[in-house]
């Protein structure tokens, strides 16, 4: 997603990022991994509950069609990196898209921790609401 | 209730890393992609 943010901007959209994480430890991993958009922190999770977004169970994460997804990322360049103490490893994020009017025009919830849509999915999301509005 | 497709989303408030506070209303672009993460790596 960082390295194709200027697409997006292209398109005329936006990207918030947000952790539950406290923003002192958001301002710290921004220190070593800077990114195009902004990161904000919403450690009461009241958006992550506005939107939907679960925690999953230890189960969930070690189930075999997902630990075969992390080996794909790994096999494709992607380091798993150790969590600082306290990080919730169970927390599902999500993605979503909302219009000029602010309605929600795409939503993707979580299902398990690699279940994220493509950049390019998102980006003909866009486009798609860019072309109903 | 966790907002469906076509639901008006209200004008959430986030912490910024500086300590200051940004709201879905301060990014004015004709979309807005919200990405809600997991833990930081």
């Amino acid at each position: 997603m960082k390295d194709r943010h200027a697409e997006f901007q292209q398109l005329g959209s936006d990207v918030l990022a947000v952790s539950f994480s406290p923003p002192e430890r958001v301002a710290r991993y921004l220190d070593e991994s800077p990114m195009p958009f902004p990161v904000a922190s919403d450690p009461s999770r009241a958006g992550y509950q506005a939107f939907g977004l679960e925690r999953t169970t230890w189960g969930g994460i070690l189930r075999p069609g997902v630990v075969g997804r992390y080996l794909g990322l790994i096999l494709r360049g992607w380091l798993p990196h150790k969590t600082a103490r306290n990080e919730d490893v169970l927390q599902l994020g999500g993605d979503f898209i909302l219009n000029r009017r602010r309605r929600l025009v795409f939503a993707r919830r979580s299902a398990e921790p690699t279940d994220r849509p493509s950049v390019n999915e998102l980006l003909q999301a866009i486009r798609v609401a860019a072309a109903l509005d | 209730m966790a907002l469906n497709v076509g639901d008006e989303v209200g004008d959430l408030t986030f912490q910024k890393p500086d300590g200051g506070s940004i709201r879905l209303s301060d990014l004015t672009a004709p979309t807005l992609v919200l990405i809600f993460l997991r833990h930081l790596a």
